[in-house]
């Protein structure tokens, strides 16, 4: 991602997997990308998984500091439609079976 | 150059564009030749497979399958927000609604993707280079970027 102005370092927090659920075993990965704004990541993060700023911004940093990022957690289906939602907002997304993460 | 390009009143949730003409003109070239990547590109261009990227990272089948039932429908969103930019470059001050901001903030975003894909930038951004128009192109990504960034800054809180 290209640093901005915004570029603030977060501490490492709660877990990020909100939306677990134990016996749906896919996840939606957002993949480090070098022309996506670090704020606009932030800013889809916010709006479409409705995550609050501080929860956004760490996500954000920990795709940008590890190159990937679990950003949701559930069945296939529902993995398939927030992939989609990212490519809609021009994020680079895929999804995987939990363990091949 | 206008130096505050997206303004909000206060209290409000609508955000006024301020490009002058000159940058009205550039967008909408710009715009106009995102839609004819989107409608009429070759399957193969590198820009458009980041428009459009592999769901699945190591199953080209399962990213074949994805790609058959949602390529269709992720192209005509894109060419919606698009049209909706270029419908708010025709005049000056026009005014955007949250639906607008979205199709602002996806379209600027979907031009720099396709932008850095023809530059090849990288995390240390625009190579540096020689040749006049890669030189003006990497002014205009950059550019974009300033814009998104505005655009990002000026939005309401949800």
């Amino acid at each position: 991602m290209s640093p901005t102005l915004d570029d603030t370092r977060t501490g490492t927090e709660a877990d990020p997997r909100l939306l677990t659920s134990p016996d749906t075993p896919w996840v939606t990965l957002v993949w480090d990308d070098p022309v996506n704004l670090m704020t606009y990541v932030t800013h889809v993060f916010e709006t479409y998984f409705g995550f609050g700023r501080a929860e956004a911004k760490r996500l954000m940093m920990r795709v940008h500091t590890e190159g990937r990022a679990v950003v949701a957690t559930g069945n296939r289906e529902a993995m398939e439609r927030h992939v989609e939602a990212m490519h809609d907002y021009g994020l680079w997304a895929t999804l995987s079976k939990e363990d091949e993460a | 150059m206008t130096l505050v390009p997206f303004v909000r009143a206060r209290g409000g949730d609508e955000v006024r564009v301020r490009l002058d003409a000159d940058e009205r003109g550039l967008l909408t070239d710009l715009v106009g030749q995102l839609l004819g990547l989107l409608e009429k590109g070759d399957e193969g261009d590198p820009a458009l497979a980041r428009l459009l990227p592999a769901a699945y990272r190591d199953d080209d089948e399962a990213t074949a399958e994805f790609r058959r039932f949602t390529a269709d429908d992720l192209t005509r969103r894109k060419v919606e927000n698009g049209r909706a930019v270029l419908a708010g470059l025709d005049e000056p001050g026009t005014s955007l609604d949250r639906a607008a901001q979205q199709s602002w903030l996806r379209t600027l975003n979907d031009l720099r993707l396709t932008l850095g894909e023809r530059l090849g930038v990288t995390t240390e951004g625009v190579a540096p280079s020689d040749d006049p128009q890669l030189r003006a192109m990497g002014h205009v990504f950059d550019w974009l970027g300033y814009l998104q960034e505005a655009l990002l800054r000026s939005l309401p809180r949800r």
